[in-house]
């Protein structure tokens, strides 16, 4: 367990917070909106949702850790902060299937409100192997994520160089924003 | 097996995507902000503006909420004041008597300073027994 002295005081975040370039500040949207894709925006916008992460480092519920460069500090706050709304998002769902079915068998409701679920995310992940059918670098990047790898683990095992790898991520990140848009 | 496996999909997908663009350089972040806004700058002064309201909303809670927490404490006291006020000196002197005989918890050198209890005024014991309440020996419903 970190003791205190390991944290940064709040003090030491507004200055680091005040300390952000311009670039950081679109760094971070960037990060916000790649973590708040597909999340519905009435459950939360990607505007809400840095805005509640910066509120939580600011109020304390979560500490920098001294030996964590703040802006990935910041990019783990926000995907913590985007994995509660997702379970919000969740839990709504099923309450709102719940309230508009007349199934009063609460395991077979779970099950048909379960399988609405996976099949939306189903369709995504169709489409974007469907997409990328001709793009051997992002199909095998594909394959690695399935396999639990990311970065540096998912290149050695594919053998991928680092700049093909991220060109490869630039095609497939700028997929993803169109998609956002639709 | 076929659901774990799309979990790890995405979850891989967003935290592999989210690495790369800490990674990305200035001139990318700022490509892909033209691709995505018609005026980066307005986005970028916009989110300095909501940093500094969450700053400054911050602050003024951190600053009002030791005030409330003082001014509920004060108000505490001023109804234990009520209380004892409300009693006579033998009601004061009872309740004082038994506050150090029953409690275990009080400590020696309390007891001590107060040997002479008989020779203690009114005021004395209202300060003792304010004394008694900041060590949490009573509370209220002691009263």
């Amino acid at each position: 367990m970190k003791s205190d002295k390991s944290y940064s005081s709040i003090s030491e975040v507004e200055k680091a917070l005040y300390g952000l370039g311009d670039v950081d500040f679109l760094r971070l949207d960037k990060i916000t909106r790649n973590y708040a894709f597909k999340l519905d925006i009435s459950i939360i916008s990607p505007e809400n949702l840095i805005n509640e992460a910066i509120d939580r480092v600011l109020k304390g519920s979560r500490r920098w850790p001294r030996d964590v460069e703040f802006i990935v500090f910041l990019k783990n706050t926000i995907r913590s902060v985007a994995s509660e709304y997702r379970g919000k998002e969740s839990r709504l769902f099923r309450k709102l299937k719940a309230e508009e079915s007349f199934n009063t068998d609460d395991n077979a409701l779970n099950k048909i409100i379960d399988g609405e679920i996976k099949n939306e995310q189903k369709e995504l992940y169709d489409k974007l192997w469907d997409d990328f059918e001709d793009d051997e670098t992002v199909l095998e990047i594909f394959l690695g994520y399935e396999e639990g790898l990311k970065g540096k683990a998912l290149r050695d095992k594919f053998d991928i160089p680092k700049t093909e790898y991220d060109s490869a991520l630039r095609r497939i990140s700028r997929y993803r924003s169109k998609l956002s848009k639709e | 097996m076929i659901n774990k496996k799309i979990d790890d999909f995405f979850v891989n997908f967003a935290d592999d995507l989210a690495e790369n663009i800490l990674e990305s350089s200035d001139e990318e972040i700022i490509s892909w902000a033209k691709e995505n806004y018609s005026d980066p700058d307005t986005r970028i002064n916009s989110i300095k503006s909501d940093i500094h309201s969450l700053i400054m909303k911050n602050r003024k809670e951190k600053i009002l909420n030791p005030a409330k927490e003082e001014y509920e404490q004060s108000s505490t006291l001023s109804n234990l004041y009520k209380k004892l006020l409300n009693k006579s000196s033998e009601g004061l002197k009872d309740l004082f008597d038994s506050v150090i005989s029953k409690s275990s918890a009080v400590p020696d050198k309390f007891v001590v300073a107060c040997r002479n209890k008989d020779n203690l005024s009114e005021k004395d014991i209202l300060g003792l027994l304010e004394d008694m309440y900041d060590l949490g020996l009573i509370n209220e419903d002691d009263i």
